[in-house]
């Protein structure tokens, strides 16, 4: 019976791991931004008079 | 053994528990590479790139127009009295965007990335986990194009189009239904697929405009963002103004956003029907007869859909998604070393669209009759089914009446040939 647990158990945890490796498949690049340039043109977006 | 096993029990019961201890990452947006590839392939010479600081001027112009998959904004450019807010609340996009939670008011959070991000991914780029063993694959919202709507081809669709796909679900592809979920639920997760999509539409755009630039930037900030906190010249600020006006003015406001704001009075009216469509009418045979000879001549519906109606007749045409930069770049699709330069930033493998099966009686954009005339009166965005601008609406309704009969019919009393693909076309 303990064995039959832990053999079940193992499988559990290889197939969770599996999972997490397909889980993790990312090809495209995280997008890169600079911070503070980024508030500095959201400040400038707010300040410019749109309309 | 028994000790062997126990041990290892012991080791992967530990491994199990620590799994995950760490803390991860907030999830990114992910940047569009597969058009940075097709632009440099456009623009420059074969093995030249672009400078990779061009990546990062898209990313903070992004990042400051729309936030981040955590915390998303949105250019609401006259404040509170911005025309925008008839189409996007940031109240429902936060609904939508974040980690999936539930509070302890039972208030909801993180909708799309519970139910819809594994397969549309979080950028909404069709490229989720699940996507590449899918078919077909799952819409990139980036192109802006989508297929089931109310309105003419390169008209958005609008917010009841959406809310009926997340309903009803398409009926032949991945995409389920929702209708479990609660119209507020829904609601928040059309206005996060509507934020996803003008995102990726201005980022294309942005892609576009730097690719052309040669080497100056889109929005030069140094112009007002000086050294030593030095005051800009009138000069500056006008050249700065004029930067913004024509990338955000021009490229986001008119081109994008205001084309969903108007997308509501585009909605297409639907005829109402001739009595001879409906079943019991005594003329209904000959009308679905008459549905049949323009399914074959004024119709050309067979070039496509193949004599039997089963979808054999053109099978190696791609959708807009496909062709986007697959024909930029002058790729054969059954030679995967002539598009490894894509494949390697994220490109899914070229699969050709396959029209529709009309003799199994489901159709992916609902197959209530009046979503079979505006499959026709306005084609399907993005792929090879054209709008049928020559037919009037009685004759429209024929066609809709026929197809509606086709699983009926018998092929072979028609007088329609022998499939001659079966093999490949849509089950």
């Amino acid at each position: 019976m303990v064995i039959r647990n832990s053999c079940f158990l193992i499988v559990l945890i290889v197939l969770m791991g599996s999972f997490v490796g397909c889980y993790q498949r990312t090809v495209a690049p995280a997008l890169t931004f600079d911070q503070k340039n980024a508030e500095t043109l959201d400040n400038e977006i707010k300040k410019m008079e749109w309309d | 053994m028994f000790r062997l096993f126990f041990q290892l029990t012991i080791i992967s019961s530990a491994l199990l528990v620590t799994a995950g201890c760490e803390r991860s990452e907030p999830p990114v947006f992910r940047f569009n590479s597969v058009e940075w590839v097709k632009q440099e392939k456009t623009h420059l010479s074969e093995g030249e790139h672009f400078p990779e600081e061009y990546k990062t001027e898209i990313g903070t112009i992004m990042t400051a127009l729309f936030g981040t998959p955590d915390d998303p904004k949105f250019p609401f450019f006259l404040g509170d009295e911005d025309p925008a807010h008839d189409i996007i609340s940031i109240d429902n996009l936060r609904m939508s965007a974040g980690p999936t939670r539930v509070d302890k008011r039972k208030s909801a959070s993180g909708l799309y990335r519970e139910h819809c991000a594994h397969c549309h991914g979080i950028t909404g780029n069709g490229a989720g986990d699940t996507a590449a063993s899918l078919e077909p694959y799952p819409r990139d919202f980036r192109l802006g194009k989508f297929k089931f709507k109310s309105t003419p081809l390169r008209s958005p669709p609008t917010d009841h189009d959406l809310t009926e796909i997340l309903v009803n679900g398409i009926p032949g592809s991945a995409m389920p239904s929702f209708r479990t979920l609660p119209p507020e639920q829904i609601q928040s997760l059309v206005e996060y697929v509507k934020y996803l999509t003008m995102r990726g539409q201005f980022e294309r755009f942005l892609l576009g405009e730097l690719a052309a630039l040669d080497g100056e930037p889109l929005i030069d900030l140094s112009l007002v963002d000086k050294p030593d906190g030095e005051e800009p010249s009138d000069d500056d600020i006008e050249e700065f103004e004029e930067q913004m006006y024509i990338v955000i003015g021009e490229g986001l406001q008119e081109r994008i956003i205001d084309r969903w704001l108007r997308t509501e009075r585009k909605v297409t009216k639907i005829e109402p029907a001739p009595p001879e469509f409906d079943l019991k009418h005594e003329g209904h045979s000959e009308f679905v007869q008459q549905g049949r000879e323009l399914f074959f001549a004024k119709g050309n519906c067979m070039q496509c859909h193949g004599d039997t109606g089963i979808g054999d007749g053109q099978l190696n045409n791609f959708d807009d998604w496909t062709n986007d930069w697959i024909k930029s770049a002058e790729v054969d699709p059954e030679d995967p070393a002539t598009y490894s330069d894509f494949s390697a930033v994220g490109a899914l493998p070229p699969r050709p669209v396959k029209p529709r099966n009309l003799t199994r009686h489901y159709y992916r954009g609902g197959d209530h009759p009046d979503d079979l005339y505006l499959r026709l009166r306005n084609g399907i965005e993005g792929t090879p089914m054209p709008a049928s601008t020559a037919m009037t609406s009685d004759e429209i309704w024929a066609v809709v009446a026929y197809v509606r009969a086709m699983p009926y019919l018998d092929s072979k009393k028609n007088g329609a040939v022998k499939p001659v693909n079966e093999k490949q076309v849509m089950r």
